[in-house]
């Protein structure tokens, strides 16, 4: 094949390939979990994180050092989880490494690569080896290491390395070797290359449909705002500014000088920087004053103003009517999924639920989305689980209209805890911080799930198809029968000083087992008041929490 | 000088015996199940205690009526036609209406025994802190006071009373209708316990909650702690709905080694204010600083 330069529409495609193939690959990435159950969540948050460099549509006479970095930014606002981050980062490396350039050869791919590496460790405060980071070190170096005629010959070596390091992972990682694993974020890494690299060699360049960039695709009745309409809801503003070296000192320039603009002419400000750029969001009635304000200080690559009456009755009409409630003081956001689980944390003053948990993490878009749904003046966040913690905190950083406090609850648990000694009426959100933290005290959280995986693993011999019992990432229980799973699971907590016990039982689970299991420990537990919830939870069919 | 007769009644949950110590009487409620009326008896024994808060533990809906006129009219007239004065120490007309009803007919009473004062006292206060100032007038009467007097004093201490409950859930008392709970009692909180006073006005406000039974007694001995004044010569007054031995016993001590007072009095909460409040209530009464609270105000 003739040696081919890479251009941005080239790029694009290859970018959705990769995720294309990714996609495809995503469950068994997700089953490479360290853990023996179906909670793995790495394909799923690497997916994400692709995509929203996938969505890209590249311009006319847009050089690929251009495109590329729109990929990366796009990628970074959807990375979830630790792997998305990081591939975010290679990328973001990747775009640095092409920055300023029209089209690409094998040479600059390689630099491109290269940096890409570079980026994605830096990510990382302390990097281990044997994941992901050494998957596109080890295979990056080979490749650049090697003179080829066109990329497509440098992803081919770049593939044959990172096989060869993925299934060495184990070697330097005891916990894969322990699990019997290869490490999931290289394999994620393997299947979007691999996915480009088949598209560039022709053995299957997809005719990829148009990703349409601008969201509101599906027709707009412009008969919603007519002649004699009322502008009620504003304008959704949505601008990517380029600070200049004319108008401002980049170095210095401070953006919550246009955050406080923002709000004095609207809400639902988000704005943040990345570099030169600065990205905002604001719904106002008045779009001129943002865009004559900001441009003191840069010019606009691009501006997106929608009424949003127009936006507003496309939405179905209970999201329509769950819009934006009156402001009110405090609101609580936690995240959940299970029917029952989300239910029982509404009932129990949750005023917005973001779906997600351990199999699928919601990104800091997500949780933007909550804070402007609430409008709240103080909003407490509950992300429940040890990955979302992250996204949760930059999501608080970008928000300027509500005073976000995460709180750092890792589990159900936690979230049950804090929820059941939830109490705003002292008005001061120091304290009601402090109170939510203090709940979250002597929680345990245990769980009962499906293996899937014969390994061993803390002293147990686990096969496929048994339950387990486990508490953080320690089993302490297993067996055939999911019943006497759970039974010796609470025989294993410590129960001095609990009084509580809620069995929450998930959607594999029955009524009466769960009543079971409940009796059994208040026989063992005199003191300590049992209850159960049907929880509808996937993946565990018991989560206990024990205060 | 006119006798001073002090009267409670089924709400201020004093027992036999400390009626008998302070010369009290009482005008009697009903209670109502399965439409079937029952004088609400507060000299009941263990088991019928325990047969009661059976009821409600298996599930049975126990209501309450207040004091009917003619067992007013029966418990007044008998102490009138002794020639005494009367001061009737009532449950908080938060809770309960027999207040006015008492009100109304001591008017009544008053005119047909010329010379006799009838004063109907607003306690703010039900269970034993409706008994502990019912106490407070039986003393100041014996102390000389006349029912202008006593029903003065006892008017200007009743927020001195200080009440702290605890109960296994709030569900009864909102069945009931009878307690102010903040947001923050919102949904079923499972294994959450309430922290129950009397406020200002007399309503029973649920101000704090509590995680699990061992930490609730804590929060109550605490708050009662640091409330009480004059430890050392006060009788601090236990009143449960029918909790076993052993946890009152563990109560008692926490208070005796907490507290240090006098002694501490235990008893039953009665029919009336264990159909509101539920089974395993416990609650505790002394006097104490003065109670400024307000559920409205924040």
């Amino acid at each position: 094949m003739e040696s081919r330069r890479i251009d941005s529409p080239l790029f694009i495609k290859l970018i959705c390939a990769g995720t294309d193939n990714l996609r495809s690959h995503a469950g068994e990435v997700n089953d490479l979990n360290v853990f023996p159950i179906p909670d793995g969540d790495t394909g799923s948050n690497m997916l994400l994180t692709v995509q929203g460099g996938a969505g890209i549509t590249p311009r006319e006479n847009e050089g690929i050092g251009s495109v590329s970095r729109r990929a990366a930014d796009g990628m970074l606002l959807s990375a979830r989880g630790n792997s998305g981050v990081i591939l975010s980062q290679f990328f973001d490396g990747i775009a640095a490494g092409l920055e300023g350039m029209e089209t690409a050869d094998a040479r600059d791919a390689a630099n491109a690569f290269l940096t890409g590496v570079e980026h994605a460790y830096a990510a990382v405060m302390e990097p281990v080896e044997g994941t992901v980071l050494t998957v596109m070190r080890e295979a990056s170096e080979y490749a650049a290491g090697v003179p080829h005629d066109d990329v497509s010959a440098f992803l081919a070596d770049f593939l044959t390395q990172a096989r060869k390091t993925l299934s060495a992972t184990p070697d330097m990682l005891p916990v894969l070797k322990k699990a019997g694993v290869v490490d999931s974020g290289g394999a994620g890494l393997i299947y979007i290359i691999e996915g480009a690299a088949s598209a560039l060699s022709g053995e299957k360049l997809p005719e990829h449909e148009t990703h349409i960039s601008s969201e509101p695709g599906a027709a707009l009745d412009l008969g919603l705002f007519d002649e004699n309409s009322e502008l009620t809801f504003g304008y959704c503003t949505e601008l990517l500014l380029r600070l200049q070296n004319a108008k401002t000192d980049i170095e210095t320039f401070d953006v919550g000088v246009i955050k406080d603009f923002l709000q004095s002419v609207g809400d639902s400000v988000v704005c943040f920087r990345t570099g030169s750029i600065v990205k905002l969001h604001v719904h106002t009635k008045t779009p001129y004053k943002v865009l004559e304000f900001c441009q003191r200080f840069g010019e606009y690559l691009t501006v997106k103003i929608e009424n949003m009456s127009l936006q507003h009755n496309n939405l179905p009409p209970e999201s329509r009517l769950s819009e934006k409630p009156e402001r009110r003081e405090y609101a609580v956001i936690a995240v959940a999924s299970g029917e029952g689980i989300k239910q029982t944390f509404r009932d129990m003053g949750a005023d917005f639920i973001v779906e997600g948990g351990q199999s699928m993490n919601p990104s800091a878009d997500d949780f933007i989305e909550a804070f402007r749904r609430v409008n709240a003046d103080a909003v407490f966040v509950l992300p429940n689980n040890g990955n979302v913690i992250l996204a949760a905190r930059q999501a608080a950083k970008m928000y300027a209209d509500s005073d976000v406090r995460v709180i750092e609850s890792r589990s159900i648990g936690d979230c049950y805890a804090v929820l059941t000694m939830l109490d705003t009426s002292s008005g001061n959100t120091d304290e009601i911080e402090n109170s939510m933290k203090e709940a979250m005290n002597g929680v345990v959280t245990a769980c009962v799930s499906k293996c899937v995986r014969s390994t061993e693993m803390d002293g147990f011999m686990l096969h496929d198809g048994q339950y387990i019992g486990f508490v953080g990432k320690e089993i302490v229980s297993a067996d055939n029968d999911r019943r006497d799973t759970a039974c010796m699971l609470a025989d294993r907590l410590d129960f001095t000083d609990r009084e509580i016990c809620i069995v929450v039982r998930g959607t594999d689970s029955d009524e009466a087992e769960a009543e079971d299991i409940a009796s059994y420990v208040r026989k063992s537990h005199p003191g300590c008041e049992v209850f159960v919830i049907d929880g509808g939870q996937d993946i565990y069919s018991y989560i206990m929490i024990i205060e | 000088m006119r006798k001073v007769q002090i009267i409670t009644d089924s709400c201020s949950d004093l027992t036999p015996e400390l009626m008998k110590k302070y010369g009290i009487d009482y005008a009697q409620m009903n209670t109502v199940y399965e439409g079937k009326n029952s004088p609400a008896d507060l000299a009941w024994t263990a088991e019928d205690v325990h047969k009661f808060y059976d009821i409600m533990r298996g599930g049975g809906r126990i209501t309450t009526t207040q004091v009917p006129v003619e067992e007013f009219n029966r418990v007044f007239r008998k102490y009138l036609d002794e020639g005494c004065d009367i001061v009737y120490v009532g449950c908080s007309v938060k809770q309960s209406g027999s207040v006015n009803t008492a009100t109304v007919l001591a008017k009544k009473l008053a005119e047909e025994y010329p010379g006799s004062t009838i004063r109907c006292i607003n306690s703010l206060r039900a269970s034993m802190g409706e008994g502990v100032l019912a106490i407070e007038a039986a003393k100041y009467a014996q102390g000389g006071g006349t029912a202008d007097e006593v029903a003065d004093h006892i008017t200007g201490i009743r927020n001195n009373v200080r009440q702290f409950v605890t109960a296994h859930t709030l569900d009864y008392l909102k069945r009931a209708g009878r307690v102010k709970a903040s947001a923050a009692f919102f949904g079923n909180l499972l294994g959450v316990k309430p922290i129950i006073v009397a406020d200002a006005d007399g309503e029973q406000t649920a101000f704090k909650k509590v995680k699990g039974r061992s930490a609730s007694f804590a929060e109550v001995v605490s708050l009662l702690k640091q409330h009480i004044t004059d430890a050392g010569e006060q009788t601090v007054y236990l009143a449960h709905a029918d909790c076993s031995d052993e946890e009152i016993e563990a109560l008692k001590e926490l208070i005796k080694n907490e507290i240090r007072c006098r002694e501490v009095y235990v008893g039953y909460i009665g029919p009336i204010i264990g159909a509101s409040i539920g089974p395993d209530a416990v609650a505790l009464f002394a006097l104490g600083d003065e109670q400024t609270f307000r559920i409205g105000d924040k």
